[in-house]
């Protein structure tokens, strides 16, 4: 078994840290109330990857919580290729660094449901994020997307979908976006086997690359304790 | 006829050159293993490339048997040629140039029968030698480095892309793959053995299959859009590493990879069928040729 | 086609050009059961070329080979089951034994092979205490030996030697010379014998052919070729056709020809006062009659080395 950080799914656990406890907005609040119900959790999940480069099965994985801020994922079985990047260290930056100005930015749909759209600008404009927009249900209190625009790694975008443990704020189902880097081996350097067959489709040159994992996460144990070891 | 073949085996392990091909095996083999024990993070890091930026990887996890089985066939299977060339292409001309050809074809053996034996002893030589690469580069390197999932880096047209098959999906891949080998081999046998014909020394053959072997390679992997679509299909090399065919593994319509599949099966079928095709004209060539060859040696 | 019950081998207008050069023209000999026949000629006569006609190795452009009486286009594999050959260096594997060499062309030559009957044959060649030994150890007299052994032991019914003391010592010369006889003499074997010297055929052979720039000088009996009181006569008259029609009515048939506008033939010395009787009593004008030497000094100059020499095979 790897020990792998999806750091990145630390975007789902905003409430939980400090940053947010200083800030004054109500329905960021309830968010956080909810999110605190739980101090620890484990479940397994399903991830698959949607990237253009890489043809890959669906991983099982586990994904470890602890409050306040340890996060775990590990893959069941096999080798798993995990997001990592920046941006989670971005993130990271803006809720350890504790400033930033919530905007209401009006009213949304996401799949027929309403939602309150909140711009999260940070303070400090020396760091590679520029702006957080969350897309927070305000009946059930929980946040159904997130996008982040970084200045070098462009935007990435969180969906969650709640079903089950919907009542702890945990959802069912993540969908991460991404962008990704051209992945282009030189030629001759596989002496691949060339069929014959015609080739997909010309790569679309100049056009950013968006890359997508979804991970359906199911069988959560909540508040059953979890060591520390498991972090490591 | 049995006895034949096991004469002209006889022959063929009797001397110390035959075992110049397993060691050279062995040691390519060992050479990789060694080097990527200790340094295989770096090959790693090529062919991943920027992935790593996004991506968190295991790298010593992908450097496990099959991996470095794959890597291995993917060198040596450009290099093996020559070997079964050092064989093939010596067994007729090797004899006449002993001066043993003519003791040998004054025996009540057909020469049809004779040069069927040799070409049937060169084949299981070439047999042996995919065995003993399957051992030292499959088996040893699962034990040295351990199963796990396999990548493989492929570049197909303008795309490069990676496909993972998991471990429980390759051992067939491996078996199918060698066997495709002793196909692909098994032309080289026939050529060796066609250019042996006509020569009264060993030398002559051994170059000139090496070269023609060598030569179709380069211009195989040319890349030249030109030569690809109309030099490419015409030469058998083109066809040697169609072993690779099994380990592109295939997808659904989420390019999600399918246990248990091929993305081409066709395309390996109509590969081994060029193949066979090229053996069966090498050696009625050879046939030919020989039989009606006027022995001077 | 076998003229008689006893004749092994038979060629019948052989021919084998090379190219524009003509190796073998319209060669015909025959091979009586238990001969010791003599293929003489000069390096680059055609001797080799004929020989690997015999055993398949090379196709005659046209003519036939019968052996056994049967055709060797058709019946190959029958006839060589009955041949042993050591062709020009016996060359055997040089990484294998003696022992190894011997078995593996038994097992060719068809036969069951078992290691008495290998060791008998070794036996045979004196190389029995070194039938383990590597050949490439071996001298160039063991290898003879050795050939001659893979030649033998399927124990053939013809013999084919092509000249199997080149490159030996003279004791090397004897044994094979003595080998030779003794597989004649007490194995009723026939052995077909090639070389370019006519002292050692001389010693061994009862017939013989003499080719030359691939053409058949003469074919016979060693001793009858032999007689030092036969001659090689030159005759020119004043009608040359008459004469050689009256000879060819007469006993001195053997080796008419007309030549460059003179009658040659061959003759015992006291029959040459005769035979002028004979032509000049039938009204034969006789302008010149020259006794050319002897068979012997004839053949000697044929298959003098020093002659031009058109190698082919050799």
């Amino acid at each position: 078994m790897i020990k792998i950080s999806f750091r990145v799914l630390l975007i789902i656990l905003i409430c939980h840290c400090n940053a947010f406890g200083q800030v004054n907005n109500a329905l960021l609040k309830n968010v956080q109330a909810k999110l605190d119900k739980v101090t620890d959790y484990e479940a397994e999940g399903k991830m698959k990857t949607n990237v253009a480069f890489l043809k890959l099965p669906i991983a099982k994985v586990k994904l470890y919580f602890k409050n306040p801020n340890k996060f775990k994922l590990k893959s069941e079985n096999g080798m798993s290729f995990v997001p990592k990047g920046s941006m989670s260290i971005n993130l990271n930056n803006i809720f350890s660094n504790n400033k930033f100005t919530v905007i209401e930015a009006g009213d949304d749909k996401i799949a027929n449901t309403n939602v309150k759209v909140l711009k999260l600008l940070p303070d400090d404009d020396t760091g590679d994020l520029v702006l957080t927009t969350v897309y927070i249900d305000p009946v059930n209190a929980l946040i159904l997307k997130s996008r982040t625009t970084t200045k070098e790694n462009g935007t990435y975008e969180l969906q969650m979908t709640y079903g089950n443990y919907l009542k702890y704020g945990l959802p069912d189902k993540i969908i991460f976006s991404f962008n990704t880097k051209d992945y282009k081996l030189p030629k001759g350097i596989t002496f691949d086997f060339d069929d014959g067959s015609t080739q997909k489709s010309a790569a679309k040159t100049n056009v950013p690359k968006k890359g997508e994992i979804e991970i359906v996460i199911s069988k959560y144990q909540i508040n059953k304790g979890i060591s520390n070891d498991v972090f490591k | 006829m049995f006895t034949l073949l096991q004469i002209e085996l006889h022959k063929i392990y009797s001397r110390p050159r035959t075992y110049i091909a397993f060691a050279a095996i062995t040691a390519i083999v060992l050479i990789f293993q060694f080097a990527f024990k200790y340094d295989g993070q770096s090959y790693m890091d090529l062919m991943l490339q920027n992935i790593q930026d996004n991506f968190e990887i295991d790298k010593s996890k992908a450097i496990n048997g099959y991996f470095m089985c794959y890597i291995i066939l993917n060198t040596l299977l450009i290099q093996v040629p020559i070997l079964v060339a050092l064989v093939a292409a010596d067994t007729i001309s090797g004899e006449a140039n002993m001066g043993t050809l003519r003791l040998m074809l004054t025996k009540p053996v057909s020469r049809t029968q004779l040069l069927l034996v040799k070409f049937l002893a060169s084949f299981i030589f070439t047999v042996c030698l995919l065995i003993w690469m399957a051992i030292v580069a499959l088996f040893l390197s699962l034990l040295i480095f351990g199963q796990e999932d396999m990548l493989v880096f492929r570049v197909k047209g303008e795309e490069s892309f990676i496909l993972q098959i998991t471990k429980d999906d390759i051992m067939w891949r491996y078996f199918a793959a060698f066997g495709y080998a002793a196909i692909a081999l098994t032309v080289i046998v026939a050529l060796g053995l066609l250019l042996s014909v006509f020569a009264e020394n060993s030398i002559g053959p051994i170059v000139a299959t090496v070269c023609i072997v060598l030569f179709f390679t380069i211009v195989s992997n040319m890349n030249i859009p030109v030569i690809d679509r109309n030099v490419k299909p015409y030469l058998f090399t083109s066809y040697l590493v169609g072993w690779k065919g099994f380990f592109y593994i295939g997808l659904d319509s989420s390019d999600q990879p399918i246990k248990g599949s091929i993305e081409n099966w066709p395309a390996i079928k109509k590969s081994i069928y060029i193949l066979l095709g090229h053996i069966g004209f090498f050696l009625s060539m050879a046939i030919i040729s020989f039989r009606k060859k006027d022995i001077l040696s | 086609m076998i003229s008689s019950m006893n004749t092994i081998l038979q060629t019948n207008k052989l021919c084998k050009s090379f190219k524009d050069f003509k190796a073998v023209d319209n060669l015909s000999f025959q091979v009586n059961q238990g001969d010791i026949f003599g293929f003489l000629g000069q390096n680059g006569a055609g001797k080799s070329t004929t020989i690997r006609m015999l055993l398949s190795l090379i196709q005659p452009d046209s003519g036939s080979i019968e052996i056994f009486g049967m055709n060797l286009n058709t019946h190959r594999n029958e006839i060589l089951r009955n041949v042993g050959a050591v062709i020009e260096k016996p060359d055997l594997y040089k990484y294998l034994s003696a022992y190894d060499n011997l078995k593996m062309f038994a097992k060719m030559s068809g036969i069951k092979v078992s290691k008495s009957l290998l060791m008998d044959q070794l036996e045979l060649v004196g190389l029995a205490s070194r039938y383990n030994s590597k050949v490439g150890t071996f001298s160039q007299g063991m290898k003879q030996r050795l050939g001659i052994a893979v030649a033998l032991v399927h124990n053939p019914e013809l013999i084919v030697l092509d000249e199997p003391t080149n490159g030996l010592d003279p004791q090397g010369i004897a044994d094979i010379r003595n080998l030779i006889l003794t597989l004649s003499r007490d194995r009723n074997k026939t052995v077909l014998v090639s070389s370019h010297l006519l002292s050692e055929i001389e010693l061994i052979a009862n017939r013989m052919i003499i080719i030359h720039h691939g053409k058949k000088v003469v074919e016979g009996e060693v001793k009858e070729l032999l007689d030092p009181s036969k001659t090689i006569l030159k005759i020119e008259t004043g009608d040359n056709s008459k004469a050689f029609e009256l000879l060819s009515k007469s006993n001195w048939t053997k080796g008419l020809t007309i030549i460059q506008n003179q009658i040659q033939l061959e003759i015992t010395k006291s029959d040459i006062p005769e035979l002028v009787h004979y032509l000049t009593a039938h009204q034969t004008d006789i302008y010149l009659i020259q006794n050319l030497h002897s068979l012997e000094d004839y053949f000697l100059k044929l298959t003098n080395p020093k002659e031009d020499v058109h190698a082919v095979t050799n």
